[in-house]
């Protein structure tokens, strides 16, 4: 008794472990070759237990029930191995040959269990049976025995190679197989051998369970806390099940033995209360696949709501483009809801957004008027479903009968409507059932989140396609007025070019004849005379600088004053051009000198915008220098890498203030105006002459306090052969 | 003394005039043409010690005269002695007359008839 009661609960252990592993992924390889193992060992402890007390008592019947047990036996091995082998992945190691050599080793051994190749025949031998055993016995050993020796050395192997929580997974089947092997061999080896005592012999297959516990263990340990609720659900389940069996089995028993004298034993109702265990443990299981199998021929419309819901999200969360989510949504329903026709229309502000229509009978439909109708219905609004077959204002259903609609629904967000979806009848002519309302009422706010997302996605798109073509747009007309000005520009430089020169040959004229009549007039000229003439003279000469400047300065605006450079020596030229001046100095009655503190200072630049440079610096000393008594020295020096030329004056000085903006366009100095009249230039001299002495990478300066003359100082750099 | 043989090309004839009687005044001798063409005529045949040469005139400017001359050999062959009269100053134009011989600019305006016959008498001399 003591046997069975052990069995019993090892077989209901073994069975609920292998149950539980199995559905908590029947795709994995592992939870199934566990769930095969667990079975395979139950079966073995059935039948090792039935061959050990056989029914009848014959000895053809204990052999036919031992060549059973190798016949189990023979396929332990294998499924051991793979089990082994796989763990704990989801995946059998695709290794065909290896795969193939272990099952025909399994299928082999089992095939020659069933004949007299392994076990020939059975005898009493000093009053216990003893098999003997047949040629083939070797083929057994090697399927059951070396498999398992394999096995357990591919699973040293493996923990030895493994990480992480595989490891850890390992070892703990590795404690179930040396763990089982200890047990076995304290229950049968260890008593009979060396106590000769046999009376815990029955253990040794229930020990299996060790081995199954602790894989099983090994399998969830990852979801340790989920195993230990489940174990403890089922066990709670299976103890209340058995009580109800062992109450409903003894009472069905009592009222058979009443009714129809059927024996009460004992094992009678452990019989038949195993079997309503059994059949109460997988009733629900079995109900639910022939649930699966019948419903389409009970239902029209079988289909997975949360599996629905999950592709249609699928599709709202990943899609962004409006017509491939409105697409994906629609296609949806239509494979799974069976639906036959949808249309969506959406609106912004009462005017059209976007529609579209889907095996819609009536292309025509009008989205305005689909509103219309919706809310004349007196439902459309926030998120109420409008039905056909709840309609009882008889021209809507008129309405909704000729597009063949059988249910509006809104797209809101915020309470805040933004269109319709209507969609036409399900493929199986029924009207939409509670369910399909129910389901549609989750995919019509998650439509419209997603389509609204959609919007603003296309809305954003569009803007910057917009900004796109504006900024084109812009930059063109800019490129375009640039061109103009461009133009413009040149046209305004010719304009300058030309004009100077005409007016340049009128002055020339006006300016060289006047200059005859005052210098070689065969007729001495009145002195009034000669003064107005020499009045006429000097803005003759004024204008013509006036001409000349406003050229230069174009010019320079126009980066057009280049340099022709070349090579001279500074004391040599500034020689020569004071001796040029001293014509006019003469004329001016001023006193011009010029020294050099060196022999000769080579410098590289264009002589010509020099001369100009100097000569304007001169005439403006010569201005400015008191009649009869001016004074104008040139003095040329070398400090370090600059040959520096001072030019000073006995002028009345510049003031300060007006020092600063000496050398900028039309910086004249005040006074000039008031003082000097006709002596005023046109505030540009002294702006070109910067700008050539920038263009030499010189430097320009002065130097002046009001009534002791002014110095202005030219710095170029000197020219080195090194350089 | 020889007098020496000038030709003076103006377009402009209050300019031309100008030229002539300071330039007879100094005692040279002066021959006028009025634009490019008779310039041309007159250097082909005959011989003048020195030619101020105006760019910008009708017909055919100083530059074309000037290329005219080089392209047939005259310039070289008479070793002639031009001077630009321009208004034009610092000029890609004067820039391109100086690239075909010539020996020299000077700015209408910036001179006097002192400063003129100065310069004449200094490519003279030359």
């Amino acid at each position: 008794m003591l046997e069975i009661l052990v069995s019993v609960v090892v077989l209901f252990l073994n069975g609920t472990m292998g149950t539980i592993i199995f559905l908590r992924n029947r795709r994995s390889w592992t939870n199934r070759l566990f769930l095969l193992l667990a079975l395979l060992i139950n079966t073995y402890i059935i039948v090792n237990y039935i061959s050990l007390n056989p029914p009848g008592g014959t000895l053809e019947e204990q052999l036919a029930w031992t060549r059973l047990v190798m016949f189990v036996t023979s396929f332990i091995g294998p499924t051991v191995f793979l089990l082994v082998d796989t763990f704990p992945r989801e995946k059998i190691p695709t290794r065909s040959v290896i795969l193939a050599s272990v099952m025909s080793m399994g299928l082999i051994s089992a095939a020659l269990s069933m004949t007299d190749m392994i076990f020939s025949g059975i005898e009493l031998r000093n009053g216990s049976v003893v098999p003997v055993p047949g040629p083939a016995i070797l083929v057994f050993l090697v399927a059951f025995v070396g498999l398992f020796l394999v096995s357990f050395l591919a699973l040293i192997l493996k923990y030895r190679r493994s990480e992480g929580v595989e490891k850890a997974q390992l070892f703990y089947f590795l404690i179930g197989v040396i763990g089982t092997f200890s047990a076995m061999a304290l229950t049968t080896v260890i008593p009979t051998v060396v106590f000769g005592y046999t009376g815990l012999v029955f253990l040794g297959p229930n020990m299996a369970v060790i081995l199954l516990t602790c894989v099983a263990y090994a399998i969830a340990k990852h979801r340790f806390l989920d195993l230990k609720l489940l174990i403890f659900r089922t066990i709670s389940f299976f103890a209340l099940l058995a009580t109800a069996a062992v109450i409903y089995v003894s009472t069905m028993l009592s009222i058979g033995s009443y009714l129809f004298g059927t024996d009460l034993t004992s094992s009678n109702i452990l019989f038949f209360s195993l079997l309503s265990l059994a059949v109460g443990y997988s009733l629900p299981t079995v109900r639910r696949f022939v649930e699966h199998i019948t419903a389409p021929l009970f239902f029209h419309n079988p289909y997975d709501e949360r599996k629905l819901l999950k592709d249609i999200t699928d599709v709202t969360t990943r899609t962004i483009d409006l017509d491939r989510l409105v697409g994906g949504v629609f296609r949806e329903l239509f494979l799974q809801m069976r639906i036959t026709s949808s249309y969506i229309a959406l609106y912004e502000g009462g005017k059209d957004v976007w529609r579209k229509g889907f095996h819609f009978s009536d292309g025509k439909l009008d989205p305005r008027e689909l509103y219309r109708q919706a809310r004349k219905a007196n439902k459309i609004d926030a998120d109420k479903v409008v039905m056909f077959h709840e309609l009882s204002d008889d021209s809507v259903r008129e309405y909704f009968r000729k597009f063949d609609i059988e249910i509006i629904l809104p797209l809101t967000i915020k309470r805040e409507m933004f269109g319709v979806i209507a969609l036409g009848p399900k493929a199986s002519g029924e009207p939409y059932s509670s369910r399909d309302i129910d389901v549609l009422r989750i995919v019509a706010p998650e439509l419209a989140v997603g389509v609204k997302n959609a919007l603003a996605y296309e809305e954003i798109r569009n803007f910057n396609e917009t900004l796109k073509k504006e900024v084109k747009t812009a930059t063109a007309g800019l490129r375009n007025a640039n061109r103009s000005l461009k133009e413009l520009d040149a046209r305004k430089d010719e304009f300058i070019s030309i004009a100077s020169h005409e007016l340049r040959t009128p002055l020339t004229a006006i300016r060289n004849y006047l200059w005859l009549t005052l210098n070689q007039s065969n007729k001495p000229l009145d002195a009034a005379t000669r003064t107005n003439l020499e009045i006429c003279y000097h803005s003759a000469e004024r204008m013509i600088m006036m001409v000349n400047d406003t050229l230069t300065i174009s010019r320079i605006e126009r980066n057009k004053l280049e340099l022709e450079t070349e090579k001279f020596n500074l004391v040599e030229f500034l020689e020569s051009l004071c001796e040029e001046m001293r014509l006019q100095a003469n004329e001016k009655e001023v006193h011009l000198t010029f020294t050099s503190t060196e022999p000769d200072i080579v410098v590289k630049g264009d002589s010509a915008k020099l001369r100009e440079v100097f000569q304007n610096l001169l005439m403006n000393s010569f201005k400015f220098v008191p009649a009869g008594e001016g004074m104008v020295k040139v003095v040329l020096t070398k400090e370090q890498e600059y040959a520096v030329i001072r030019i000073s004056d006995n002028g009345p000085g510049i003031p300060k203030d007006s020092q600063e903006k000496l050398f900028t366009k039309f910086g004249k100095v005040n006074f000039a105006y008031d003082k000097s009249g006709a002596k005023a230039g046109t505030g540009l001299g002294l702006y070109i002459c910067k700008k050539i002495v920038d263009l030499h990478s010189g430097k320009i300066s002065v130097q002046s306090s009001e009534n002791k003359g002014a110095t202005f100082i030219v710095q170029l750099p000197v020219h080195s052969a090194r350089r | 003394m020889d007098a020496k043989k000038i030709l003076v090309v103006e377009d402009e004839t209050d300019l031309q005039s100008l030229y002539v009687t300071i330039l007879t005044g100094a005692g040279y001798t002066v021959d006028t043409a009025p634009d490019g063409a008779v310039a041309y005529e007159k250097i082909k045949t005959g011989k003048y010690d020195l030619i101020l040469l105006d760019i910008m005139m009708p017909e055919m400017d100083g530059i074309q005269v000037m290329e005219k001359l080089k392209a047939e050999g005259v310039a070289d062959a008479k070793n002639l002695s031009v001077v630009l009269l321009t208004n034009l100053g610092q000029d890609t134009l004067v820039a391109k007359a100086l690239s075909l011989g010539i020996r020299g600019y000077l700015v209408k305006s910036d001179y006097t008839p002192e400063q003129l016959l100065k310069e004449v008498k200094w490519y003279l001399s030359a």
